[in-house]
């Protein structure tokens, strides 16, 4: 497997060589091939994952069953941070664009470590938490602004006609995957909602996320 | 009242069950103790703050004011509970405002605070942290309920007694929030 360094991440700057090095052991890396589901929509969740080398892509299931790709996440990012704050399945699944490394930090050794007031837990506590109050403001910022475009649409096409709102509900599905997966940027969702759904998908694939988790 | 009184007071609300009294001891000499007359307003929605409160005696009154004018009355704050924690962990404009009900007792800490117990009650500073957690994950539910009754009315309209139940549950949380975004917006 190819060698990790954890230092080069942004997600980890602010992380002492200690706290790093008890990452290192409390979260083993593995690899995973091509196309692998590293999280099944519907599933239990057991864990969180730092995303070391490689990206994944976020999926999730239309009321239909048709599996819609909503973002891609970088290499540094977190994803299932939810399993180790709450014990509802996996709201979308995660699937590894390329030949993908990742950290796995499960739910009994995070809980084990923040009982034996690990530093290293507390912060990823806090940091989750952190990320978790923004992604929800974020989230229902751009809620409201679907519900109130689909509403002017409505109006605007007059009553008894039908409204094509798959870009809506596409917009929602996204909304539903970033209230889960917490380092999903939704900076694209405005353009997302203008533009055709074959291009939907490359200027927030192309985005890049930056900073702390 | 004492600080003994205090410390029972706070191990008997939602956030420092399982706190020992010595680490609730510590929080509080580390807080500011803030006393507040009927009508006093503790945070002003729409204000940056990056402070929480916890109530040692009397009652706050949650309130909301939406783009027109008109106030929504969300609920209140007792002895032993805690408001405003979010904020402590990420500031951004207060949601709701904060007014006394009674004459009272509070007890603030800010982020600065947060960081010293850290260092001085870890248990603590992971109570509060975990309380902010339970809080979002309840309101992130909520968030998710509400898309799905978007995505899927009729389904869900097949299950009455949860329709009703998932409305009341998000629409109440959505409609604050979302009128604070749209006035926040306005007021850009």
């Amino acid at each position: 497997m190819a060698r990790i360094n954890l230092r080069t991440l942004p997600s980890l700057r602010d992380y002492s060589n200690g706290e790093l090095k008890v990452l290192a052991s409390a979260a083993p890396a593995r690899e995973y091939p091509d196309g692998y589901d590293i999280c099944e929509e519907g599933q239990a969740g057991r864990g969180c994952y730092l995303l070391a080398i490689g990206s994944v892509d976020i999926l999730k299931k239309t009321e239909e069953g048709i599996e819609q790709k909503l973002a891609t996440l970088p290499e540094g990012a977190i994803f299932g941070q939810m399993a180790l704050v709450d014990r509802s399945p996996r709201s979308a699944t995660v699937r590894a664009n390329g030949k993908t490394v990742a950290l796995e930090l499960t739910r009994d050794v995070f809980e084990h470590l923040l009982r034996a007031r690990s530093p290293l837990a507390l912060r990823f506590q806090e940091q989750i938490a952190v990320q978790g109050v923004r992604q929800l403001r974020t989230a229902t910022e751009k809620l409201t602004a679907i519900l109130a475009e689909r509403e002017r649409k409505q109006q605007e096409s007059g009553d008894g006609d039908e409204v094509d709102d798959s870009h809506t509900r596409t917009g929602l599905l996204t909304v539903q995957a970033a209230l889960s997966e917490w380092d999903m940027s939704l900076d694209d969702l405005d353009d997302m909602q203008v533009s055709n759904p074959a291009g939907m998908m490359s200027a927030q694939e192309s985005k890049q996320r930056s900073g702390a988790w | 009242m004492s600080l003994a009184r205090y410390i029972e007071v706070l191990r008997d609300g939602r956030l420092f069950k399982g706190i020992s009294d010595e680490d609730i001891g510590t929080m509080l000499k580390v807080m500011r103790e803030l006393p507040v007359k009927k009508g006093d307003v503790v945070m002003a929605q729409g204000s940056v703050g990056d402070t929480m409160v916890v109530v040692l005696d009397g009652i706050l009154r949650v309130q909301a004011t939406d783009k027109a004018g008109a106030v929504a009355d969300l609920g209140s704050v007792r002895a032993g509970e805690v408001v405003g924690e979010m904020a402590v962990l990420d500031p951004a404009p207060r949601s709701a405002s904060i007014i006394a009900a009674t004459d009272g007792l509070l007890a603030e800490l800010s982020r600065e605070d947060l960081r010293a117990l850290r260092v001085r009650a870890p248990a603590v500073s992971a109570a509060i942290v975990a309380g902010v957690i339970a809080d979002l994950t309840r309101r992130l539910r909520q968030v998710n309920e509400r898309i799905d009754l978007e995505l899927n009315p009729d389904k869900v309209r097949s299950d009455q007694d949860g329709v009703a139940k998932a409305k009341a549950a998000a629409s109440g949380f959505f409609s604050r929030v979302g009128a604070l975004w749209s006035r926040l917006r306005g007021g850009e």
